[in-house]
């Protein structure tokens, strides 16, 4: 409970949580409020916002409803973010904790292909993983997890190195305790904390990846992705520029939120820090 | 003499990361459903098998796997990145041809990411919790969570096609026959725009580790050991906690270089730059893997190389860095 | 004599939510000029903050409410920053406790020095370099140091080279904040006495803070006693080390452990339960030429059944290594480590070990019982049998069993140490290896845990290897004593004989070097 105290104490902190509730319920309200395939044509194209009282976010070049696709989207982003944000968790700590814990020699080959992944610029692996496998939303969502698993690999393996020294983890093993047992039950749970506020940062950058892709006609063409629609108003940025303006103000207030979460989740576990 | 000798340790230390990076990429593209030849025959419109035959032997597509991986191996050594089935020309002279525009929008990139974010970040750290410090962190929050494309095309949107101050794309004028000062005035106007949103982002990370730094070394002891010599606060800023504060950001100019890269593939297709980013993108949808491979083998190089200097500059900073 | 600084009535508020109201609560004493005087105090009793109140470098949140900081008769207290910066290092000068990081790492010395005549006087730039070398003379620093960086320096150079900062100036006063805690005793020695003799060329008041008695009856003039920011005894050092008035100033007294070893134990009888023979350690780093370090050499112990064992050295003296070796947590390069004659890993129940960190040494996500029970658990004890045996221990300890089921930051230091011991002995073990259980503990929490030690000693017949570097502890405890310097052991044999007649010089360094050595607290025997 002292926990949650902490949290609500940082003004910034709460707003993002209620933002991030917003766009929760945007997605869990697609269905409900556009129960009609968001992009099938619903109206004449390129009407403006307020102009028609059934579209009120107006209509997209191809005459969709452009509020259909901004709820059905915030669906597929968040799908895609958490989904890519798992395995990048999931991948990155086992790598991070079996090179952080062991050292030596398994450390030093862990370590040469987590700088692989780091050198090769996250973005142009993307492309490469896109060329090679396509773009369907299975392979962009497990290429953006592939691209994001350094990071907590990373930062993983420099909680357990520095765990690993601390006199709890010597007093275990003087008990009789194995390998095993001790990095999960005992090195992890110590561990994690900054690893799970982390994900916050990879979520941001999970939704920021997907929506580029997507920009670039390389995501899933058949889903109503907001990076989709901003491209698709690229044509007629001159005259009707809230058809890409709307979608990038989606995109802008859900990695805000996801990120402020994140900074009030990392504030509130370490309340030392907080007085910042 | 310490620094040079830790800067080429690093260097030498990146080698087996080069090697995993290549092979793994040669395995990936083994992967592809399609090779050059596919491609080459789809672009040509279909062939017959023995034209099909005649032209995997061409390039060398018949050979097992490993001998391929050793043939591809040996000519990258040689910077042999090979031919390009949509250029008609090797791969390595299209990339030459592409890069200045890049680094170009990189370096301006970086340098103006840098120097905004960190004197920001001061700023914020000496004025913590005043309006300033809200206004420049929430801003910097706001930078860091918009895309860049939609930066980008609201860029145009106001300062090209409202406005009409900057042209809304391209490196410079194509046929005005510029040169010297005329000239590079003309690519820095182009290149404003571009410069200035690929550096947002960028910028509002350097801001907000650097605001963190300084707060951080203000709780350390030998500041205190500075305060109890008497020492004015700006003396103390500047002697004693900045350089230290400078590690962590110098760290993260490093890290963040292969993220720019990245970035400016989405930057130069918004604003149709001739660059390597744009490039690569190119090849993605044209399908030719050799030319997105090679790209990806020059990313690499340049990755490294920025992280060699920003080694040597870190080396430079901090004493206890290689030594003993 | 009029005092060059004096403390009146003053009052410090802790912000809302501390443990208490007041940090300092009226506060008064003052320093003549040419004393040495000392606050004493232990952790939490506010000597720290007296200093930092002095300067006005008190931390954010704590506020002066009361009371007067007098400097030459002139109230310096409610000054504000811009009036208090030419006192500090010009008037006062202050050194801190800990050397290692009290320096600016990305400076050279000479330059942080220099920092002190550029900020306050008008000299040019080549009479402060001569000032520099002449002030690193003084300090018995070689003067080509100040172009060394901090990270070159030991920890008693980098005090040296604090002390020299400090002085520079010729200030009348010079604070001292527990100068020589993170030393090693004869490193502490030797600052003690720097610190003394350039006290008495200059005639610099010194205000010196400390925790450990054997100092103050070392160096102090006069003595001030703190207790949760009051004082609660002051006078001449000789009336408060040896006529005690105040109940806490006795407490205090009486836990400091005597040089004078206890009487002898009867020696067990047959083998001894634990042999070290020949055993090497070196320590290879990474890379491609790895910084080789010899941590053990050739070492040979035996403990006696039933006995004490205390192994006693300075940092970098390869004890600690030695502990670990000896529960098989690392592994020694060469020689046999033999429990009741037999070879034994790491995990044996039959020999266990308590760590010195009270905050590291216990995961903070299990509850105190948990931690207590692990052992058992994994050695197939059911459930309710282990928690019944958690429940005996904690009541052997000295614990309230209905604090099983907290979590270890709701203990205080030494009941983490209790925890910690409770969790050692679960698994019955006849050795136990404790190394430097007291170190991080408060004095008079100190000798709770040493009298809890031997006394469960002798209640369960225990074999105990004491590793510290303190040899008042030793003395406490310890039936015999073995010295270790990088990595060898130099002497070993009953506590009494190597006390009343050391044979090896560095053990001998080591006697000289304890601070205090010459006062025999009152109420021992």
């Amino acid at each position: 409970m002292a926990f949650l105290r902490r949290y609500a104490a940082s003004p910034a902190a709460v707003i993002g949580l209620v933002l991030l509730a917003v766009v929760l319920a945007m997605a869990a309200s697609a269905d409900l409020l556009f129960p009609r395939n968001p992009l099938a044509l619903a109206g004449r194209p390129l009407q403006w916002p307020l102009a028609n009282p059934r579209f009120w976010l107006g209509t997209d070049t191809m005459g969709r409803d452009i509020a259909a696709q901004l709820f059905h989207g915030a669906r597929i982003s968040l799908m895609i973010a958490g989904l890519a944000t798992a395995i990048a968790l999931a991948v990155g700590v086992a790598i991070g904790a079996v090179a952080g814990f062991y050292g030596g020699l398994a450390d030093d080959v862990l370590m040469r292909v987590t700088e692989a992944f780091q050198i090769v610029p996250g973005f142009l692996l993307l492309l490469v993983l896109v060329a090679v496998f396509g773009s369907t939303l299975t392979t962009v969502t497990i290429a953006i997890g592939i691209v994001s698993w350094p990071a907590t690999a990373r930062l993983t393996r420099a909680e357990f190195l520095s765990l690993r020294q601390r006199d709890f983890v010597a007093a275990c093993r003087g008990l009789g305790m194995g390998d095993v047992r001790l990095i999960l039950a005992e090195i992890l749970p110590n561990a994690l904390p900054p690893v799970v506020v982390y994900a916050g940062v990879v979520m941001a950058a999970a939704i920021l990846s997907e929506s580029a892709l997507a920009f670039l006609n390389l995501s899933d063409p058949n889903v109503p992705s907001w990076g989709n629609l901003i491209g698709a108003g690229r044509s007629v940025l001159r005259t009707q520029w809230y058809v890409s303006a709307i979608p990038g103000l989606a995109i802008l207030t859900t990695v805000l939120a996801v990120s402020l979460v994140g900074q009030g989740l990392n504030d509130a576990l370490n309340p030392r820090l907080r007085r910042r | 003499m310490r620094v040079a000798r830790l800067a080429l340790r690093r260097l030498a230390a990146s080698l087996p990361t080069m090697l995993v990076i290549l092979v793994g990429l040669f395995l990936l593209l083994q992967l592809a459903p399609g090779d050059t030849v596919d491609a080459l025959i789809a672009q040509i419109g279909g062939g017959d098998p023995a034209m099909i035959a005649e032209l995997r032997r061409f390039y060398g597509l018949d050979a097992t796997v490993p001998v391929q991986l050793g043939r591809y191996l040996w000519r990258l050594v040689q910077l042999d990145l090979g031919h390009s089935a949509i250029y008609g020309k090797p791969v390595a002279s299209v990339i030459v041809e592409r890069l200045p525009a890049t680094l170009l929008l990189m370096a301006s990139s970086l340098a103006l990411a840098l120097a905004a974010g960190t004197a920001l970040g001061i700023v914020a750290a000496q004025r913590v919790n005043g309006w300033p410090d809200t206004l420049i962190s929430t801003l910097g929050l706001i930078f860091y969570a918009t895309p860049s494309f939609w930066i980008g095309l609201m860029g145009i949107v106001v300062f090209a096609i409202h406005l009409g101050w900057l042209p809304p794309g391209g490196f410079e004028e194509i046929g005005s026959g510029l040169t010297g000062w005329a000239r590079a005035a003309d690519i820095a106007l182009h290149l404003l725009m571009p410069v200035a949103t690929l550096s947002l982002v960028f910028m509002a990370v350097f801001l907000r580790v650097m605001r963190a730094a300084m707060l951080e070394v203000t709780t350390l002891d030998f500041v205190r050991t500075a305060r109890a010599k008497g020492l004015r606060p700006a003396a103390i800023t500047i002697r004693h906690v900045l350089r230290n504060a400078l590690l962590p950001v110098v760290t993260l100019a490093g890290l963040q270089a292969g993220t720019m890269l990245g970035g400016s593939v989405v930057v130069e297709a918004v604003f149709a730059l001739p660059g390597l980013g744009r490039l690569a993108y190119e090849s993605v949808v044209q399908r030719d893997l050799n030319m997105l491979l090679g790209i990806v083998f020059v990313s690499a190089l340049l990755v490294i190389a920025v992280n060699f200097l920003v080694d040597l500059a870190y080396a430079r900073l901090d004493p206890r860095i290689g030594a003993g | 004599m009029t005092a060059v600084l004096a403390l009146d009535g003053l009052t410090v508020a802790l912000p809302a939510g501390a443990d208490r109201t007041l940090a300092l609560d009226d506060v008064s004493f003052d320093l003549r000029p040419g004393e040495v005087f000392c606050l004493v105090g232990e952790s939490g009793s506010g000597k720290s903050m007296a200093a930092a109140a002095i300067l006005g470098l008190l931390p954010p949140g704590l506020r002066r409410t009361a009371g007067r900081v007098l400097l030459d008769g002139r109230d310096i207290a409610g000054l504000p920053d811009a009036a208090l910066r030419p006192v500090r290092g010009a008037r006062i000068g202050m050194i801190f406790q800990e050397p290692m990081t009290a320096l600016n790492p990305l400076r050279r010395i000479g330059d942080q020095i220099a920092e002190m005549f550029r900020t306050h006087t008008d000299l040019a730039g080549r009479d402060i370099a001569a000032r520099v070398d002449a002030l690193l003379a003084d300090v018995q620093l070689p003067a080509g140091l100040a172009r060394a960086w901090p990270h070159e320096l030991s920890g008693g150079q980098r005090q040296r080279a604090m002390i020299a900062m400090a002085l520079a100036l010729e200030p009348a006063v010079l604070i001292a904040d527990e100068p020589t805690t993170a030393l090693d005793v004869t490193t502490q020695a030797r600052i003690l006495g720097l610190i003394r003799d350039l006290q008495r060329r200059r005639g610099t008041a010194v205000l010196f803070i400390t925790h450990d008695f054997g100092v103050v009856a070392d160096i102090a003039d006069r003595v001030a006693v703190m207790q949760h920011g009051r004082i609660v005894e002051q006078g001449r050092a000789d009336d408060v080390l040896n006529r005690p008035g105040h109940p806490y100033t006795r407490a205090l007294i009486r836990a400091v452990p005597s040089l004078l070893p206890p009487a002898p134990r009867p020696d067990g009888a047959g083998p001894p339960i634990l042999t070290a023979d020949g055993v090497t350690k070196v320590w290879r780093g990474r890379g491609l030429r790895p910084r080789v370090t010899q941590a053990l050499r050739d070492v040979t112990l035996h403990l006696r059944r039933g006995g004490t064992l205390g192994i006693v050295g300075e940092s970098g003296s390869g004890k600690s290594t030695l502990a670990r070796c000896l529960v098989r947590l690392v592994a020694a390069d060469t020689g046999r480590i033999h429990l009741d004659g037999q070879a034994f890993g790491v995990g044996d129940p039959r020999i266990q070990m308590v760590f010195q960190d009270p905050f590291g040494s216990l995961n903070p996500r299990r509850r105190a019982g948990d931690l207590v029970m692990q052992g058992p658990r994994l050695h197939g004890v059911g459930m309710a049998e282990a928690r019944a045996r958690a429940v005996e221990l904690f009541g052997l300890v000295g614990l309230n069993p209905a604090a099983l089921d907290r979590y270890p930051h709701e203990f205080s230091g030494g009941q983490r140490q209790r925890i910690a011991l409770a969790r050692a002995l679960a698994l019955r073990p006849g050795v136990l290896v404790a190394d430097e259980p007291v170190s991080a503990l408060d004095v008079s929490v100190q000798a709770q845990v040493l009298d809890l030690l031997a006394g469960l000693r002798d209640q369960l017949g225990l074999s105990l290897v004491f590793i510290t570097h303190d040899l008042r502890v030793a003395a406490r405890i310890c039936d015999r004593i073995a010295v270790m310097k990088d990595g060898q052991v130099v002497e070993e044999g009953p506590a009494a004989t190597l006390f009343a007649d050391p044979r090896h010089p560095y053990t001998r360094a080591l006697l000289d070097a304890v601070p205090g050595r010459g006062w025999k607290p009152p109420g021992v025997v």
